[in-house]
């Protein structure tokens, strides 16, 4: 590899080096000097992780060359302070609860402190907007900027430092007290070491060979040329698997490594593992693959009709259907006075976790398979790698790293398997990091839904029946899709009072990218139509859509859908407080836009815009130093 | 991943012309914000160029001049500088508006307003509120070891999609445009989010009324994100020119130039907001000195107008 000689300042130290030449300034800090504070969340200049002063300028270091920051002074988040010895801007974000996964919190301690060295009276429209171009997917980003108007305060001595250390004592109940995060300080420092910031000795990276098609048999798959490439250690496949090569949290009909056919696009069919990152994507440049395309099915109610099967073994393309039953649909209909039939679609959604996918493997020297990731759901992939390796459980063991950010997305095993063969294989650590783009393409997304929707009502708002038929496109693997369908059949109708409920929710394969575990699993999608519904209900009965639902919701000593006793059943609360947060006005809900009274109250929030910095008052600021 | 062997950082021109004799695979580069996004998955993929020169180090390019008439400003300069130069801030009102649009603060520190002219991206922020300032490309190259210099107006530089006036080994070397002190200005942008977004639709607007500040003196309108090559607005223009600063006389411009729309998607919904932009740009550029009732653009009056007109 090319290296050029740089001459740089980095946190005040003074470093003379030769480097790879196409590094970035990110590649530099992070693998050659181990500062691992500024992360790579999307190597495009969108996410802000790897953000860091040059010559005292705030910058994205993913598109910075190293050789422009020759001759420069760096200061990363490492330079702000310590574990034990925070900042004020650390500290703030310590107490105000910022760091959640933790891993946009380096930029954003990064990001905050540039605006405040900007401007040390920044109000809070200039904070927004210069924090622009770092993302959060945790906090909401209230949080954040509470912490940085607080240290803001306290910098400029109108409140006193003392009340930094200012945590409640929770005295009956951690319900809604700030207590200490104890992982905080670790976190707001960047010293905390996620899977894509661990090293070891000897240690190789992985890249992945993916399927360009949606659905093909693989007809010749060549990898001599790939394995020439030098530095490249082991190159595996589905052949390589020495145990049971399928796996699943629900259903096992995945393979570690595509088998004879590919069934999405993104699919993984090969595993290079390389002394160097660069040689790895090399090799995988270098794999050479036949297919034979086969037709292929992208819509869940086509791929019902069976006419072209995924799993042939299967006989059919359907995952998981689960139905609920209760009273009589039919008697409960002509009981209404009004009938509402609707349709509702949700689309595939990405988690966005800000960390990507990542993982290290290595074997111990007891021959343990030793896998560290950011699973949300270790105990089950430790029992799934051991099927798949052939070990017995006591010889696999997976260490949990902390996880930047999952809200599902991590709980279904997609990269782990790969990962192990390649360290089996060598008997080296072997590391893999996914771009952005490959998270993305490859891993699994909330599943897409459609729903039809028949609800009857009385007159004066009671409900008499209610069918609901969920078709969910699972895409090419069952991952998590059945427990999804349960959840969604469970808790899709709402918590409301219906005597006569048919409910089904249908899983179904396509050749879409699979669709798994993400937050509220499956319920969304059908309470996104129960509440829709009624929305609509309410304009037809002339109600008021809060009334509606206090007619028909749960209370204490009711059975759910399901049959299960209530204790307590919180939804009345629930609903008063939005009532009153959302300053309701009260009726039908018939009036749209600047009409209604409920819009341009106090509590509600302004609309974004930008140009904070540009009218006359601040144009002391504006980053103008 | 962008790869490469060689990163060459030259000096001064003479460097630079020399160093394109001596190497073959090359690209020129200056910011960066747009080529190490480029060579990712998705798009150009892994990427391997053997040579790449940045030229934001070339002592001549380093010109920046603000005079009465005219100001003439590098090629190499970032958009964050156009955004918190305070003499621009002041008199060159447009830059600071669409450098806040642009991007975010972080990218605007290496972006250059070369780079993004360039690129000539149909979406580009920079081109449009440039045109709105009449700016002429400054282009430098060298014949027969002798180096020369051209002009050409930025409406003419920019040739299609990514495609540009440059010659052999010419380079963009500076923009030189008109000083608009005493001009109201406006940049509108409408993308999926705020920051770091590309736009759907920009419009950048420049405008002074006379001494009386009843009469439109100098309007001058630009749009991006619609078509493949930014433009003025020339019948929305010429139409305001002299007219009294009123309601009627802003909407009735703001329908002439709505089929300069030419985009790939979504043409309704772009000549909505395209029309609500000139209107809201023009409106904010002339604000300092004339209060325009905004709720007289509601759908009535502007469904009205469109009857008259068809």
């Amino acid at each position: 590899m090319h290296k050029l000689t740089i001459n740089l300042e980095v946190n005040g130290r003074k470093i003379n080096k030769e480097v790879n030449s196409h590094y970035r300034l990110l590649d530099f800090l992070r693998e050659d000097l181990d500062l691992t504070g500024s992360k790579e969340g999307c190597g495009a200049g969108e996410c802000g992780t790897c953000s860091v002063f040059v010559d005292g300028k705030l910058v994205k270091s993913c598109l910075m060359p190293v050789a422009k920051a020759s001759g420069k002074k760096i200061e990363t988040v490492e330079h702000q302070g310590t574990p034990d010895n925070l900042s004020t801007l650390q500290k703030s974000f310590f107490l105000t609860g910022a760091s959640q996964c933790g891993f946009c919190i380096p930029g954003m301690v990064m990001a905050a402190t540039s605006t405040l060295r900007n401007n040390p009276e920044a109000g809070i429209e200039e904070i927004k907007e210069e924090m622009g171009g770092n993302i959060c997917r945790c906090t909401g980003y209230q949080k954040i900027f509470d912490a940085v108007e607080l240290a803001r305060d306290v910098i400029s001595g109108k409140l006193d430092p003392k009340v930094l250390e200012e945590y409640s004592k929770p005295e009956d109940s951690y319900l809604g007290a700030n207590v200490k995060r104890i992982d905080a300080p670790g976190k707001v420092t960047g010293r905390l070491k996620y899977a894509a910031d661990m090293k070891m000795p000897n240690m190789l990276h992985m890249q992945v060979f993916r399927s360009s098609r949606p659905h093909a048999k693989i007809k010749k798959l060549d990898l001599s040329k790939a394995k020439a490439v030098s530095g490249v250690e082991a190159i595996v496949t589905c052949d390589d698997v020495p145990g049971i090569d399928n796996f699943g949290v629900f259903i096992e009909d995945q393979p570690v490594l595509a088998k004879e056919r590919v069934r999405y696009v993104g699919e993984a069919i090969a595993a290079v593992a390389a002394d160097t990152l660069e040689a790895a994507k090399e090799a995988v440049g270098k794999i050479e693959i036949e297919y034979e395309d086969l037709p292929a099915l992208y819509d869940p109610e086509e791929a019902l009709k069976d006419k072209i099967l995924i799993h042939e073994h299967y006989k059919t393309n359907l995952v998981k259907h689960i139905p609920i039953r209760k009273g009589n649909v039919v008697e409960g209909f002509a009981k209404a006075d009004l009938i509402v039939e609707e349709k509702f679609a949700t689309q595939p959604v990405e988690h966005a976790y800000l960390e990507p996918m990542a993982g290290l493997s290595y074997v111990d020297s007891d021959g343990s398979l030793v896998i560290v990731s950011p699973s949300q759901n270790i105990t089950h992939h430790r029992h799934m790698m051991s099927k798949i390796m052939d070990l017995p459980i006591n010889k696999v063991r997976f260490i949990m790293s902390p996880v930047g950010g999952g809200f599902g997305g991590k709980e279904d095993m997609i990269y782990q398997g790969m990962l192990a063969l390649c360290a089996m294989k060598t008997r080296l650590p072997v590391r893999y990091v996914m771009t952005r783009e490959e998270d993305i393409t490859s891993t699994a997304k909330r599943h897409p839904s459609r729903t039809n929707y028949k609800i009857g009502i009385t007159k004066d708002g009671k409900i008499t029946a209610v069918q609901i038929k969920m078709i969910a496109d699972g895409g090419a693997y069952g991952c998590s899709t059945e427990g999804v369908m349960r959840k969604a059949a469970i808790l899709g109708a709402g918590p409301y009072k219906i005597d006569n409920l048919q409910m089904d929710t249908v899983g179904v394969y396509t050749n879409n990218t699979p669709s798994g575990a993400f937050r509220s699993f499956g319920a969304l999608q059908t309470e996104f139509a129960t509440e829709s519904i009624l929305d609509i209900c309410a304009e037809k009965l002339n109600m008021d859509p809060f009334e509606l639902r206090r007619k028909n919701m749960f209370v204490a000593g009711d059975l759910t859908h399901t049959k299960q006793a209530l204790n307590s059943a919180s939804i009345g609360t629930v609903l008063n407080e939005l009532e009153s947060l959302a300053n309701w006005e009260k009726g039908t809900p018939n009036s749209r836009g600047v009409s209604r009274k409920d819009l341009n109250n106090k509590d509600n929030r302004d609309s974004c815009f930008l140009g904070a910095r540009l009218n006359e008052k601040s144009e002391a600021s504006g980053g103008v130093k | 991943m962008l790869r490469y062997d060689n990163y060459f950082i030259p000096k001064n021109l003479e460097e630079y012309f020399d160093l394109l004799l001596e190497v073959k695979d090359y690209r020129i580069l200056a910011g960066c914000t747009d080529v190490l996004p480029w060579a990712r998955e998705g798009r150009a993929g892994n990427v391997y160029i053997q040579n790449v020169i940045d030229i934001t180090n070339i002592k001549e390019l380093d010109v920046f001049e603000i005079k009465k008439d005219k100001i003439k400003i590098s090629a190499t300069t970032t958009f964050q500088k156009l955004f918190t130069d305070p003499q621009i801030r002041k008199d060159i009102k447009i830059l600071p508006q669409v450098s806040v649009w642009f991007a975010d603060d972080q990218i605007r520190e290496q972006a250059t307003i070369g780079g993004n002219l360039v690129n000539a991206s149909p979406a580009g922020d920079g081109c449009p509120a440039f045109l709105t300032l009449n700016a002429q490309a400054i282009i430098v190259g060298r014949k027969d070891k002798s180096i020369y210099e051209r002009k050409v107006s930025l409406d003419k530089f920019i040739l299609g999609r990514n495609k540009v006036d440059l010659q052999g080994n010419e380079i963009l070397a500076a923009l030189e445009m008109d000083n608009t002190k005493g001009y109201g200005a406006s940049f509108e942008k409408v993308g999926h989010r705020r920051s770091l977004v590309i736009s759907t639709v920009c419009v950048s607007c420049v405008a002074k009324t006379d001494s009386s500040g009843k009469l439109f003196d100098d309007v001058r309108v630009a749009v991006a994100g619609v078509r493949e090559i930014p433009c003025r607005l020339e019948k929305t223009e010429q139409f305001l020119q002299g007219k009294e600063v009123n309601e009627q006389n802003i909407l009735e411009a703001s329908l002439l130039d709505l089929d300069v729309i030419n985009a790939r998607s979504r043409l309704e919904y772009r000549k909505e907001v395209l029309q609500n932009f000139i209107i809201r740009a023009i409106i904010k550029s002339v604000s300092e000195k004339i209060i325009i009732k905004e709720n007289y653009f509601d759908n009535t009056n502007i469904k009205k107008l469109e009857e008259v007109h068809a």
